[in-house]
Parts: structure tokens; sequence; C-alpha cells
């Protein structure tokens, strides 16, 4: 039974290698909304300075709690809602200004279980308004379709969900002190990106 | 089965295509190149694994705050390096952070953690400024910087691993043997033999 499996596995393997890709979401007319939502999800995985603040962040709310993300949501919700809804009337964000959001947010990530509980939560809401203001760009009021937007949100969501996730899920596996310090060793990599990220601005890089 | 398997491997090889991820360009070449620097010089090398060594030497909470403070003092070198603020003899304080750090985990040296993380910062400036000065010709600075302090602080992991022989018996003995094997490596560096 065992080597049957093994057997077609093997099987199943090899022709997963040579998969041709897949055509799912290769849209024809009629599936433009569709379209501009999986567009939308891209831009904060794609725009790498908001990436780093958005992954950043999400490390930073299980290395302080282990359901931290979840203390966090209505926060990260609301400011989701207020940066891509109202984002072009509040002046517009630098990178450079992302790339400090960035440090301070790693910084935070490596002393984050000694933090009070104001703190990584004022801080994931800064950092989801400040990344839905970059992202939003020079657009005015209105410009962008909506199901863009609503990409645009649900990608920066899953961007702090998703390393959040993964931290809280190890964390739910074992406690060892190798596994927080990985953690917080990640949260320092987020750091010291960000003051690369910084100097590139400056230089005009990126 | 193994029929099964043998066939299945015959015709991924058969089928299989050039990988092109190592061409240099875009978000991946960037990425790769980064990951790939650190590795490639064996000055970077040895002394990102003495670090870990040193750290695991040193236990807690030395174990973490030295790895932590590496990447982050050497992505302030390379900044420095990318917006072109000169430090004095970079390569050689590269050369002699091999050596330094060799020496500090061949003698066992169980410095106070504050002395221990100055040293490795001091030299973490060195590592970063040589690094930054190189960036900015990276097919994708930003990705380049994400897989250069990836890749070291990797290899402060290999340290830290390798520091983990100290709980074997003689364990000691092989560790310090690797610093030694640092600090010659370094002094090799430092002198131009190598």
């Amino acid at each position: 039974m065992i080597r049957r499996h093994v057997g077609a596995a093997a099987a199943v393997c090899s022709a997963a290698f040579h998969g041709n890709p897949a055509k799912a979401h290769a849209f024809q007319a009629g599936q433009q909304g569709y379209e501009l939502f999986v567009q939308g999800v891209a831009q904060p995985w794609l725009a790498l300075p908001t990436a780093l603040v958005l992954v950043g962040t999400g490390l930073l709310l299980s290395i302080w709690r282990e359901e931290g993300m979840l203390a966090a949501w209505p926060v990260v919700a609301i400011c989701a809602v207020l940066g891509f809804g109202l984002g072009p009337l509040a002046p517009p964000v630098s990178a450079l200004g992302l790339a400090g959001i960035a440090l301070a947010i790693g910084g935070m990530g490596i002393i984050a279980p000694r933090l009070p509980s104001l703190v990584p939560l004022f801080a994931a809401g800064a950092s989801m308004l400040l990344s839905a203001r970059y992202l939003m760009e020079d657009h005015p009021l209105g410009d962008l379709p909506l199901p863009f937007l609503f990409g645009m949100a649900g990608g920066a969501l899953s961007a702090i969900a998703l390393p959040a996730g993964v931290v809280q899920a190890s964390r739910m596996l074992t406690e060892a002190d190798w596994l927080m310090i990985f953690w917080r060793a990640l949260a320092s990599w987020v750091a010291a990106i960000a003051v690369l990220m910084g100097a590139f601005v400056l230089r005009g890089v990126i | 089965m193994l029929k099964i398997i043998r066939l299945s491997v015959l015709v991924l090889l058969a089928a299989s295509m050039p990988v092109l991820a190592h061409e240099g360009t875009g978000l991946s070449g960037g990425f790769l190149s980064g990951l790939k620097h650190p590795v490639l010089g064996p000055d970077h090398v040895v002394a990102m694994v003495a670090v870990g060594l040193w750290g695991a030497i040193l236990g807690a909470p030395a174990i973490w705050v030295l790895p932590l403070t590496f990447p982050l003092v050497m992505a302030f070198g390379g900044a420095l390096g990318v917006l072109g603020v000169p430090i004095p003899a970079v390569e050689t304080g590269i050369a002699a952070s091999g050596l330094v750090l060799g020496l500090m985990v061949a003698l066992w040296v169980r410095a106070p953690l504050w002395i221990a993380a100055v040293i490795v910062g001091i030299f973490a400036i060195f590592h970063g400024h040589a690094h930054g000065t190189e960036l900015p010709n990276a097919a994708n600075a930003f990705a380049y910087a994400i897989g250069f302090v990836i890749s070291t602080g990797l290899l402060h992991m290999v340290g830290i691993g390798l520091g983990a022989l100290n709980k074997l018996p003689k364990g000691n003995l092989a560790i310090r043997g690797a610093g030694g094997l640092i600090a010659l490596a370094g002094a090799a560096f430092l002198t131009g033999i190598a």
C-alpha cells in the first residue's frame, strides 16, 4: 500500500515539475473587475518599501504576543479603510518615510515582548495608514477603480497577516527560546534592510 | 516502485530547462547577487561565522545579541558606503576582524556582553561599508540588500550551529580549532598572503 502511494507520489511530482502555467487567471472579457482586484492585491507586495513595512508589522505583532494579530485586527482594518479610502486627502508619504517606519518597526520587533500594549497597536495602525498613502501615489480621490482599491487593501492586510500567522503558528507549536530568537533576528533584518533602503533613497538608486 | 521513481527522475533530467536565475537582472537577479556576495568573499565568511561561534561560547543573551548587532550595524556601515561617506582602512578592518574574532573564539575569551557587542559592531561597519560601495551597481539594489542581509544572518547561524558542538565531550576543542583556523585566515588576509 505504502509502496504504491510512494510510486504514485513520485509520478505526480514528475508531472508537476513539467506542468504548464495555469491559464485559469487569464481573464477574458467580462472579468475586468476581478482582474483589477488581483492587480490591486499584488501592489503592496510588489512595492518593496510597503512590503518591508507590512511584513515587519506582522512579525512585530506576533512576536509581541502569540495572538497579537487578533488584538490588532480592528485597528489595522480601520486604518486600511481610512488609508485606501481617504488617502489622497493626506500629504504624500515618501519612500524615505517608509524606510524610517520600517526601521522603527524592525527595532520594536527585537524588543517586542517588553513593549507596552498600545505601542505595537499604534505601530500597526501607523504602518497601514502610511503604506496605504504611499500606494495611492498621486491619484486623486475616486480616481482608482473600487475593485483595485479593495485588492490593494486585501493585499496590504495579507502582507501583515501572513508573517503574523506564521509566527503565531510556530509559537503554538513550541515556545522554545531558539524559535523566538529566530523571529527577533528576522525583525532585526527588517531594520537592517530599512537602513539600506533609506540610503538608497537618499542616493537616488531607488 | 523503484522503476517508477527511476523513470520519473529520468523524465525530469531529460526535460530540465537551463536555470536563468543567475542572469543578474530584475528582482531575482539582485536578490541572488546579494545572497551570494558575502558567501563568495572568504574574508566576510570567516568573520561572520566567528561572530556566531563567539556568541555560542558566551551563551545567552550574547548568542542572540551578537548576531543581531552585526547585521544592524553592518547596515549602517552599508548606508555610509552607499552614500559615499569614506571610512579609512576598510579592507584592513575586514581582515583584522577575522584575526581578532578568531582569536576570541580560539582563546575562549568570555568578554562582558557590551564589550563583545562593541567589538563586533566596529568590525561590522567595515564589512557593511565594503558591501555598500558595491550595492548601487546591483541589478536591483533593494533586492540586493535583502539578499545580503539574509545571507549574513544565515552565516551567523552557521556559526551558532557549529557552536552547539560545545555540548559534546571535547566539543570545545573543535570550536577552539575552528577559531584558530579563522584567526589564521584573518592573519593571511591581513598580511596579504591570501
